[in-house]
């Protein structure tokens, strides 16, 4: 029973530092050197294990797509693409009930396949698309609801940070697992579509029916003052639109592309995409200034995500060495659950977490002991692996402390609107999630049949 | 206390110059690596080394950013039950937290020492052929990186448990939380 006291105290002292607020990076490091220490006695053996995994943690070529994709979307994200991209689809979809929500959720899965990471998703249609959707009389909060449930997608579709540290954690191929997230995330953007649709129909008082959308859309952009239709919902300046067009299916198919058919790592994608983003920046006329600004943003953001990486390996080494791993599988397969109750208590843990800390630390603290249960009870990696993220995804959406809730309430700065009508609002979304983990579970074909014709 | 006000002013200004450096390094990264698929795809060779050359820079990179994280508020945490917490029940979680977080970068900092030394003195390299990276920078970069930690878990403690006033900017938790 040696391995199991040392579990519960590991796993215990863990949970107790990470809930009072201490870094995660720091929670990890410690709950790891405590492990390290309780089973050698030797206070050397700790600091030299500590050293030894601060230098070689991070020595693999792959750590770098973590900094370059976040440098890609900050680029694409600061030059205005965005709201290039979302007016042009915006005209598309002219005559369709609720074109605006459905818009934003469009918006958001062509922007997630330049973007790893949900937040920027989330800041970003705040601001494009919530001034439209007021200005055409929605009402607000389902407004809101459908820029937080929608920027959930920049998770899912490739390229996604959390796929990244996924794969580095359980040594999956990063580009399979990117495949894997294409058709789970069309799935669920097809089924925000098909929600917003059906509001729209039932309720059209939600999405301002009753105001005249051509009297509501003075042209925004005097540049196309001239050549416009009369009944465009929004002007588009022709030239930006498909500037902006261009730019993005060129970073798409250069770095999907080029990483799904051979010619690149993950890392030369990144890097490739990161330096396409940059011109596209610059011919969208981001100053030097903004430039450095995005370098800087990166810099931030992606640090503290690394950091944890290190310290995530670390502790995956101690649970290894400590036989926490067998510990913990060994309870969960002793217990004789199913594979559906496996999953049930994980998606529970998981979605607890979700209130409290965000989707990266969710997974370095449980994806290590998860994934082999999973995988002993029967589910495929990969199909396992797009659950996961399916299942994180949808805490972050989830009171009392869903993240995205927080990042549009932030970016809207409106006093009127609580930030609980937020919550209710996304919760259709939520749910969508949560069906998607359970067709996943129960048809892993749709995450593996990708990357089961390419690999 | 001005000693104490320098020594922020200087931890400060140094955690955000090696930020900076880092950030444009990361950048410089990407022209690399493009440089490198160009010249293999293009010219018909590739830069040789870039491979060894990126793997030691994210290393040194991150240690580089480390000092910055911390004093910036960038590093993840759950600050949902801080928010909720009464003043000096927050303050003693803060301060433990800071405590945790400068024990564990002084174990790192202590036990990277000989390894920094023996890197120095033996002149070790490693790489895989195309180019012998020598190990003593990133070394020193961690050695760096731990003690400029170190002195920024002091630093916010000072400031976050103590109430240190520093130059008007608001400690808000709000831009704490990163996804």
């Amino acid at each position: 029973m040696f391995e199991v006291n040392i579990a519960i105290v590991l796993l215990v002292s863990l949970i107790i530092m990470v809930m009072l607020g201490v870094h995660i990076a720091v929670a990890l490091g410690m709950a790891s050197a405590l492990g390290v220490y309780l089973v050698t006695g030797n206070f050397g053996v700790v600091e030299r294990m500590l050293a030894s995994t601060a230098y070689e943690a991070l020595r693999d070529y792959v750590f770098a797509v973590i900094p370059l994709f976040m440098l890609m979307g900050e680029f694409i994200a600061r030059s205005g693409a965005v709201t290039d991209i979302y007016k042009g689809i915006n005209r598309g979809l002219r005559r369709i009930p609720g074109r605006l929500a459905l818009a934003t959720v469009l918006g958001n899965a062509l922007f997630s396949l330049v973007t790893g990471v949900s937040i920027a998703s989330a800041a970003a249609f705040s601001r494009v698309s919530y001034p439209e959707m007021k200005r055409h009389g929605y009402q607000r909060a389902f407004a809101l609801g459908s820029i937080a449930g929608s920027s959930c997608l920049g998770m899912l579709i490739p390229p996604s940070v959390l796929m990244i540290v996924w794969g580095i954690l359980t040594e999956k191929s990063i580009g399979a697992l990117f495949l894997a997230g294409v058709i789970p995330g069309l799935m669920v953007a097809g089924l925000f579509c098909v929600y917003i649709l059906g509001a729209a129909i039932l309720r059209p008082e939600l999405v301002g029916a009753g105001r005249g959308t051509a009297a509501a859309a003075p042209a925004a952009s005097p540049v196309s003052a001239g050549s416009p239709p009369v009944e465009a919902p929004e002007a588009v300046d022709q030239m930006a639109l498909w500037t902006s067009i261009l730019g993005i299916v060129l970073v798409v198919v250069t770095v999907l592309g080029g990483i799904w058919f051979g010619f690149f790592t993950p890392t030369e994608g990144a890097g490739a995409g990161a330096f396409i983003a940059l011109v596209l920046a610059i011919v969208k006329g981001l100053r030097f200034r903004d430039i450095i600004d995005c370098v800087l943003a990166v810099g931030r953001t992606s640090a503290p995500i690394l950091i944890l990486l290190v310290m995530a390996s670390l502790y995956s080494r101690t649970l290894a060495m400590t036989g926490v791993t067998n510990a913990i599988q060994d309870a969960f397969l002793g217990a004789g659950l199913g594979p559906a109750m496996v999953l049930l208590i994980m998606i529970g843990i998981w979605f607890v977490l979700g209130m409290f800390i965000d989707s990266i630390s969710i997974m370095l603290l449980t994806v290590i002991i998860f994934e082999p249960i999973a995988v002993s009870v029967g589910f495929d990696s990969i199909a396992f692996a797009v659950i996961g993220v399916l299942a994180i995804e949808a805490g972050l959406l989830t009171p009392p402390f869903g993240l995205l809730v927080y990042t549009v309430k932030a970016a809207i700065d409106d006093k009127d609107i609580s930030i609980w009508t937020i919550f209710w609002s996304s919760t259709p979304y939520w749910v969508v999630l949560l069906l998607a983990v359970v067709l996943v579970a129960f048809f892993p074909g749709i995450a593996t049949f990708l990357p089961k014709l390419m690999f | 206390m001005p000693f104490v006000r320098h020594l922020i002013r200087f931890s400060d200004q140094l955690s955000k110059f090696l930020m900076v450096i880092s950030a444009v390094w990361a950048m410089c990264l990407s022209i690399l690596i493009v440089a490198d698929i160009l010249g293999n795809n293009l010219v018909g060779h590739a830069i040789p080394g870039v491979r060894e050359i990126v793997i030691s820079s994210i290393v040194m990179i991150v240690y580089l950013q480390l000092g910055y994280a911390i004093r910036s508020h960038s590093m993840l945490r759950a600050d949902s039950l801080l928010l909720v917490m009464p003043g000096v029940l927050r303050r003693i979680a803060l301060a433990l937290g800071y405590a945790l977080g400068l024990v564990l970068f002084l174990m790192i900092l202590r036990g990277t020492i000989s390894p920094s030394v023996h890197a120095w003195t033996t002149s070790e390299f490693w790489g895989e052929g195309a180019l012998r990276v020598p190990v003593w920078p990133t070394r020193f970069m961690i050695l760096l990186g731990s003690a400029l930690a170190i002195v920024n878990y002091v630093v916010a403690a000072l400031i976050d448990v103590l109430g240190l006033e520093e130059g008007g900017r608001s400690l808000d938790p709000a831009d704490e939380r990163r996804g």
